[in-house]
């Protein structure tokens, strides 16, 4: 039921309840009023009956058996009855002791009822207690208010009774029928009022318990919100809170709610925390900043504050809500990142300084190139030419170095995915494999090939060539005399894994990791002049430029190396 | 008329260097410090293989190639850059046709010889 409609359905019936007992009262004093009216002349009809024999004779007496009033004989006589009846209407009896002498009073057969006798409670009153008896009785379906009078003699002694039924009057004759459906419509009145009020606590418990509901959905719904919530009042006390707020703090919501700041958070921080209430409360609306937050568990949190004031029901200032952002882990990220890009920009001037040394580097060579091999044809002596040899040796060294340094600089350029192109590995490799037969033919090394014709990888022609090249060159350099080199490929969804593996010295497992830092050897003191340290860097660059990811494997020193680095698969 | 060969660098070393190594070999080296002295000695009347730098204070490489043609200087003479960069320069766009040949520092001295000796041939002929 709606709470409109309950409204005015218990309106209507307070107020036909109102209007209803308004009429019952109404009708009560109307009542009391005429029955007073009907008293007032069944009393005076009954003062005429008795006047009318004082007319006739001074007091009652029997004589010989007869009623006389004074001299004037009553029995049979119906000349007083009648004449009373003849003013007031209604009916008028005079019994001699009980029995009815005079009267108009008729029986069954219409005739009048002289000689029955009185019984009930009027003979009762009048010969037991010698009182005047008042009462009402229906005669012929007529009600009527009756009178009944004793006559006494002169000693006293009751001897008859005048008599005297006064017609009620119409009003007062329906009157208890009037009544009696009054009170009916009343008691049903207040039935259903009754009813409808219980059924209406029952709606009302109903809205009460939604209501509930809905407070506690509202809390559940606080609650739920990741971030810790507050509220506080304009005095800085605190008025709830939610589960993450609890948590923070450490503390239950009964030890939260009604303290301020300073009694939970200490001096230091709560005056921060104040100071800033206070300027959002003397301009209400929304606030935002940042803040170090010391949690219960002693770490520090890096929190944004973000609150607002709320007003009370009347539209004044009822206090504030905060919802506090935890942005530790995004500071932390952000000093990441600038981090990373520091190194970055580090790693491209790095790369800015290899380029210049590189170009630097050969304009002295140039004279050492073109000098040295003159003076070994000019000199003579043997220990002047290898000293010659050693110089020029040491000068190609130079330059390779500056050409591998130039190499991995300039690989360092990203190639744009969509100008990578479709290479297939098998006979790519087989091609590369070609390339570098000199420098495996003279240790007795052979490669072997085992891709499956048909993988594919997406890229740039030129750096994988110098990829393969790097890492067979490498495998050759670590593999003992007539070792093998196998070449595979495994094919994913999206890319392919590739596999160099020599059994070759292998890599210390500290080592594992470091070996595609630039200018990393695993021997720093070995003076392996055609190894610079460069192979591997170079190709972890490549690989990368690829969106792909290089590693190594080696179950130990003496047990061989195996290099996998992942290209994108071309499935066109 | 005899063709010659000409070193354009800025750095005395090499200049040297190539003086040296042609002189070995019986040929006489025209020295030129920059690009104005190498249009300075092509006014004088030189013709032959011009070994040129390609990075100089100044006036480098390319841009003495532009005066040379602009001035008329460039018949009768094979131009061969000396240079550090294998990869292509922005600034030698329009001027390749002139270019013969490509030396990347440090050269190989015997292969220098044969290829200067080459140009000169052709020039002669």
């Amino acid at each position: 039921m709606k709470p409109v409609t309950t409204y005015i359905l218990v309106s209507s019936l307070v107020a036909i309840l109102a209007i209803s007992t308004f009429a019952l009262l109404s009708l009560n004093r109307f009542h009391a009023a005429e029955a007073e009216e009907e008293r007032e002349n069944l009393e005076k009809c009954i003062r005429t009956f008795r006047e009318l024999f004082a007319y006739k004779g001074t007091g009652f007496r029997i004589v010989d058996g007869k009623l006389l009033a004074g001299n004037y004989l009553i029995n049979g006589n119906f000349e007083l009855p009648d004449k009373v009846q003849e003013i007031f209407g209604g009916v008028a009896t005079v019994f001699q002791g009980d029995t009815r002498v005079s009267t108009n009073v008729l029986d069954d057969r219409g005739l009048r009822a002289v000689g029955t006798k009185l019984i009930g409670p009027a003979y009762d009153a009048i010969f037991r207690e010698g009182k005047p008896y008042r009462g009402e009785t229906v005669i012929l379906k007529t009600p009527y208010l009756t009178a009944y009078d004793p006559i006494r003699d002169v000693k006293g002694r009751i001897i008859g009774i005048l008599f005297v039924g006064v017609e009620k009057s119409a009003f007062l004759a329906r009157y208890s029928g009037l009544r009696m459906q009054l009170m009916l419509t009343l008691i049903g009145m207040v039935a259903s009022f009754t009813i409808l009020m219980t059924l209406l606590g029952k709606v009302t418990r109903k809205y009460e318990q939604m209501n509930k509901d809905q407070v506690r959905f509202f809390q559940t719904l606080i609650n739920t919100i990741p971030s810790p919530v507050y509220y506080k009042d304009t005095k800085g006390r605190y008025l709830g809170c939610n589960n993450a707020f609890e948590s923070g703090a450490k503390l239950a919501r009964a030890e939260i709610i009604g303290k301020t700041a300073y009694q939970l958070w200490g001096k230091e921080q709560a005056d921060q925390h104040r100071q800033k209430d206070l300027e959002l409360l003397e301009t209400p609306g929304a606030q935002m900043y940042e803040s170090a937050v010391k949690f219960a568990d002693g770490t520090l949190h890096d929190m944004v504050f973000n609150k607002a004031t709320f007003q009370d029901k009347d539209g004044s200032l009822g206090g504030l809500v905060g919802v506090l952002l935890d942005i530790t882990e995004r500071k932390e990220a952000e000093k990441e990142k600038s981090l990373l890009e520091a190194q970055l920009h580090h790693s491209r001037m790095l790369e800015l300084v290899m380029v210049q040394l590189g170009h630097d580097l050969k304009t002295p060579l140039t004279p050492l190139f073109a000098l040295l091999p003159l003076i070994r044809e000019l000199v003579s002596d043997p220990g002047l030419k290898r000293m010659a040899d050693i110089c020029s040796r040491n000068a190609v060294q130079i330059k390779e170095l500056t050409d591998r340094t130039l190499k991995l600089a300039s690989l360092s350029s990203i190639v744009a995915p969509s100008n990578w192109e479709k290479i297939q590995l098998a006979s790519a490799v087989d091609g590369y494999i070609l390339d570098s037969a000199q420098s495996y033919a003279s240790k007795n090394v052979s490669c072997k090939n085992t891709i499956a014709p048909e993988i594919a990888v997406q890229g740039v022609a030129d750096q994988l060539k110098e990829l393969f090249a790097n890492l067979i060159s490498n495998a050759v350099r670590y593999s003992p005399e007539h070792g093998v080199i196998l070449i595979g490929a495994v094919a994913a969804e999206k890319t392919v894994t590739i596999s160099v593996e020599d059994k070759g010295i292998g890599l210390a497992p500290e080592h594992i990791g470091r070996v595609f830092d630039e200018f990393f050897k695993v021997d720093e003191s070995r003076h392996d002049l055609a190894a610079q340290g460069l192979g591997l860097a170079i190709c972890k660059k490549i690989v990368f430029n690829h969106n792909g990811r290089i590693w190594a494997e080696s179950p130990g020193i003496g047990m061989g190396t195996t290099i996998r680095f992942i290209l994108p698969r071309s499935t066109i | 008329m005899e063709t010659g060969v000409m070193i354009v660098d800025d750095n005395d070393f090499i200049r040297e260097s190539v003086d040296i190594l042609f002189r070995t070999a019986g040929i006489r080296v025209v020295d030129a410090k920059g690009g104005n002295e190498c249009l300075s000695q092509l006014e004088a009347g030189f013709k032959g293989v011009i070994l040129l730098d390609v990075m100089m204070p100044g006036m480098d490489g390319w841009d003495t190639i532009r005066n040379m043609v602009a001035r008329g200087l460039y018949e009768g003479n094979a131009i061969l850059m000396l240079t550090a960069k294998e990869k292509p320069d922005i600034k030698m766009n329009g001027i390749q046709e002139y270019i013969s040949d490509y030396i990347t520092k440090p050269f190989n001295p015997m292969e220098l010889l044969e290829t200067v000796k080459f140009y000169s041939k052709l020039l002669t002929t």
